[in-house]
């Protein structure tokens, strides 16, 4: 189970990836059909700006599972596992309140606009609002599942609760970075 | 600076927000708060709370809009930007539709308003409950501008917009195209000799410093549009509904005196400045429409209905 | 009021450890019961809002621009260029190094990207070379925070994009303050280290200097094409960001041939992922601010600073302490979504500069990334340096201290940023 979501999520990531590549390229096109032949093209512009939401929106899910969303851990480290462990799951339940109500109101989106369409290609609003009832159920379930994760592993709490932050990821890069050049700068002197 | 006084928006009553694009000292937003929002509470005491926000706070046009659309805002005071979808929304822009500011009021709060609004009511969530005044244009000049023939040649500033750059062309000017922010600079530096747009414009932005003459042709008399959103007016009780109506109408005849007052203020002050205000008479009137012909082929390539809609405005008395 | 259940409700949120995106829907929603019009589509449609944005496209694109210029090699060059430029003078590798995090800020748009590309490098370059740790590792953390000062910037966008203005004039005035901050740690630096005894490079043969000059120079050529194509308004900036990536790419891919197509995909779903952490924070936070408007919250604080209206440095120095103090504990994105529409009214009303309000604001914000208990670029440069955390706050603190100055200096004087902007714009 795990290793299949495990899967999926490296799936989803490189998705976004590639609509992040999809952006540039549109944009791009855009840039060079403007200056080299004074015309522009509305859909490319539109496309890659939905495409955007799209990367925002599947990323926030991406993010959810990792526990990457940029949070304040000062107090939490401080009290006991107990605590810890309730307010974890009273987190998590705001969370999936919270995206209860974005479902909601993505889908009272979807019928005040269910005849509407962009205007360029006259994409249907309901397809691009649709993201945020996907979103909204992705992320109810993540939180959902952090719950039973965290009951069945109390015992691990501490390490449960801890986010990890895009920069951790950057701080252990700095890190093997500097060590790295460290290294290759003693071999230097050596020679 | 000056502050509006403002406090604390939580009440006991329903809040009814209105996202206002116009600032707050224009007659519109003041028709809404000196008419409507104190009809509204003297006719429904302790039932709502009408808030306006104003100068686009809560969003763009077309943002707010779409916040009527889905009723996140309850009424929104909105300019036409909502023309792709209601295409004979763009009918307001033609030029030299009506005859006077006096003309464009009777038309929009009649047949035309009427056209319009049917239309957009059965296409879109949101009902429009009445038509304001936005802002008539006139061309202002450092050099002589009393008669038509005096666009010949002139470097006109002209917003970016087919219908306004066709209509400057056709009247024999060069035109320069550049945002509102520039304008100032330009008139300044004589990159452009003269422009067009409201009168209280002109004043507010202190151009009448810079300009000799204005031709108060009224070639475009701009509206606003108080919009309720359809998912707001459903939850209302039948007698409230037909409040809020009410309240509609009288700010647009408010909104449309204090317009036209202030209108004839803004003359006496430029004319105080020093610039020769000359007014449009019937005759040049024809005349324009004559020069201007290139710019109704071009409306009527684009709209089926365009003349139909310029004869029936031209009707109404 | 509806301030007060704002506050309170994000403070709880925050504390008991929701991050920061979720915590901003739950005070927005907070204020929707507060004020009596409670909606689910207001969180809805304005998180969407917030998200379907051309102007802050630019930032996926500068972070992706940035990821290839890392592992293409554009890093390490620039540093090899400023030290063919200034390595033999005394103290040099300082100088070294502020110049590169200078150029690397040409480039790129966040702080805490140029603390993890840079750090890395030259920390380590300059400890051996027997300069002081804690003082090198101070350096470089406050040096950082040109990157986001110098466009393009990841911040500048943001406040471009609520406030309104342009983000091509905040990009060009960007480069004032920028130079001030080089100026100020080099002083800084000057000062601190005059008593240490550094020892000087042996100067570089005259082709040695030139082979790292040339081999940098496609490197230094994208910011300066990019800010002559942003100051002619040849494009937007959002343009500039897909330009940039574009550019990297290739330098990385066919000029220095370290670019490898594999690490594409890599470089794509990196910044896919750090763009939409900060994305969908400042679609959270376009959810409250929304409601921060409705509540008349700009009208309020407008109404409560009103004293201060026609004394603007006083002003300016009394946002200066909130933010630096908020600054302490809140990331970067959040402030700038919140507090712009806010403060914005009353900035106006007191009749400042929008573009003057909006780098100096951005440079406040900054001192942020350099205070405990959340500075985020402190964090990533004691990593680097290998110092513990309370070193690392010893070790910044000069270095701080001048960038205040420098910043009570602007507002105490807006004609600094103001003269020479005009000189830049040209009128
Ligand atoms: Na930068
Ligand atoms: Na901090």
């Amino acid at each position: 189970m795990q290793k299949t979501l495990d899967r999926l999520f490296s799936l989803i990531d490189i998705l976004t990836g590639i609509l992040t590549g999809l952006m540039v390229a549109f944009v791009f096109y855009n840039v060079v059909l403007r200056v080299a032949f004074n015309s522009g093209l509305t859909w490319s512009e539109e496309l890659a700006r939905y495409l955007f939401v799209f990367v925002t929106y599947i990323g926030a899910i991406s993010a959810m599972r990792s526990n990457a969303h940029i949070g304040i851990d000062t107090l939490l480290a401080r009290v006991n596992d107990k605590a810890k462990l309730s307010l974890y799951i009273i987190t998590q339940l705001s969370i999936a309140g919270l995206m209860f109500l974005l479902i909601h109101g993505s889908i009272g989106m979807i019928s005040a606009n269910a005849a509407q369409t962009t205007a360029a290609l006259a994409i249907p609003f309901p397809v691009l609002y649709s993201v945020g009832v996907l979103t909204g159920i992705s992320i109810t379930l993540l939180a959902l599942g952090n719950i039973v994760h965290a009951v069945k592993n109390k015992e691990n709490i501490g390490q449960i609760v801890k986010i990890s932050s895009e920069e951790d990821d950057l701080v252990e890069e700095a890190e093997a970075s500097a060590k790295e050049h460290l290294e290759e700068l003693v071999k230097e002197d050596r020679a | 600076g000056t502050v509006s006084s403002a406090g604390d928006v939580a009440g006991e009553d329903e809040l009814v927000k209105i996202a206002s694009v116009v600032a707050s000292n224009t007659p519109s937003s003041r028709a809404i708060r000196e008419a409507f929002i104190p009809y509204i509470e003297e006719q429904l005491p302790g039932e709502y709370n009408i808030q306006i926000y104003d100068s686009g706070v809560l969003g763009s046009e077309s943002a707010s809009y779409a916040y009527t659309k889905t009723g996140i805002v309850e009424l929104s005071l909105l300019g036409s930007s909502m023309w792709s979808e209601t295409p004979v929304m763009a009918s307001t822009d033609f030029p030299f539709m009506f005859r006077d500011v006096e003309h464009a009021r009777r038309a929009y709060q009649g047949e035309l308003g009427d056209f319009i609004a049917e239309e957009l009511n059965a296409a879109q969530p949101v009902t429009l409950l009445s038509w304001l005044p936005n802002g008539s244009r006139a061309f202002s000049s450092n050099q002589s501008l009393e008669t038509i023939d005096d666009f010949q040649g002139q470097r006109m500033r002209m917003p970016n917009n087919p219908i306004h750059v066709r209509l400057a062309e056709a009247l024999g000017a060069n035109v320069v195209i550049m945002d509102l922010g520039e304008v100032f600079t330009a008139l300044e530096q004589g990159v452009a000799d003269g422009q067009d747009n409201p009168i209280a414009t002109l004043r507010n932005e202190g151009w009448y410093e810079i300009q000799d003459y204005i031709y108060n042709t009224n070639h475009m008399v701009a509206s606003l549009h108080l919009f309720a959103s359809d998912y707001f007016l459903a939850e209302l009780p039948e007698d409230h509904r037909q409040v809020f109506e009410e309240a509609a109408l009288l700010a647009s005849d408010y909104a449309w005196d204090l317009y036209i007052e202030q209108l004839d203020e803004d003359i006496a002050f430029v004319e105080e400045q020093g610039v020769t205000v000359t007014e449009l008479t019937p005759e040049d009137r024809e005349r324009f429409i004559e020069m201007l012909q290139p710019v109704y082929d071009y409306l009527d390539s684009q709209y089926d209905w365009a003349e139909d809609i310029r004869e029936m405005v031209d009707n109404i008395e | 009021m509806t301030l007060v259940v704002f506050l309170v409700s994000l403070i709880i949120a925050v504390m008991i450890g929701m991050p920061i995106a979720f915590s901003l829907l739950f005070s927005g929603v907070a204020i929707m019961i507060y004020l009596n019009g409670f909606n689910s589509m207001i969180l809805s449609m304005n998180l969407f809002a917030g998200a379907d944005s051309f102007a802050l496209m630019a930032i996926p694109f500068f972070i992706l621009a940035g990821e290839f210029m890392n592992r293409g090699g554009i890093t390490q060059r620039i540093v090899n260029f400023a030290n063919a430029l200034v390595g033999h003078i005394k103290g040099g590798l300082a100088y070294v190094s502020i110049l590169a995090i200078l150029l690397f800020a040409a480039m790129i748009g966040s702080a805490v990207a140029s603390a993890a590309a840079l750090g890395g490098i030259l920390i380590p370059m300059m400890v051996r070379a027997n300069y002081k740790r804690d003082k090198v590792t101070g350096l470089i953390a406050a040096g950082n925070i040109l990157s986001p000062i110098m466009p393009p910037s990841v911040p500048l966008i943001i406040f471009g994009v609520q406030a309104g203005v342009s983000i091509t004039s905040l990009f060009i005035a960007g480069i004032v303050p920028a130079i001030y901050l080089t100026v100020i740690l080099c002083a800084t630096w000057f000062i601190v280290s005059r008593k240490d005894n550094l020892q000087t490079n042996e100067r570089q043969s005259v082709t040695q200097v030139l082979k790292a000059l040339l081999d940098g120079l496609w490197a230094i050529l994208l910011p300066v094409f990019i800010l002559l194509g942003l100051r002619s308004g040849m494009f937007t900036p959002t343009e500039a960001g897909v330009i940039a990536a574009v550019y990297a790419l290739v330098v990385g891919v066919v000029v220095y041939r370290e670019l490898k197509i594999r690490d594409l995909l890599d470089c794509l779903v990196t910044a896919a992922k750090a763009s939409s952490v900060i994305m969908f924070l400042a679609a959270a936070a376009t959810v409250s601010s929304w409601l921060l408007t409705v509540g008349n919250v700009p009208q309020i604080m407008t109404s409560v600073l009103e004293p201060f209206i026609d004394q603007p440095v006083i002003l300016m120095l009394i946002i200066a302490v909130l933010v630096v103090l908020i600054g302490m504990a809140l990331d970067v994105t959040p402030i700038i979504m919140i507090l712009t529409p806010v403060l914005l009214p009353v900035v106006t009303a007191a009749g400042i500069d929008p573009i003057y309000f909006g780098v100096t604001f951005v440079l406040m914000c900054m001192i942020g990334l350099l205070t405990p208990p959340v500075g985020n670029v402190l964090n990533v440069t004691s990593k680097a340096g290998n110092i513990s955390m309370e070193r690392m706050v010893k070790a910044v603190w000069p270095f701080l201290l001048a960038e205040i100055i420098l910043i009570v200096l602007i507002i105490l004087f807006p004609a600094l940023i103001e003269v020479p902007l005009r000189l830049l714009v040209g009128n």
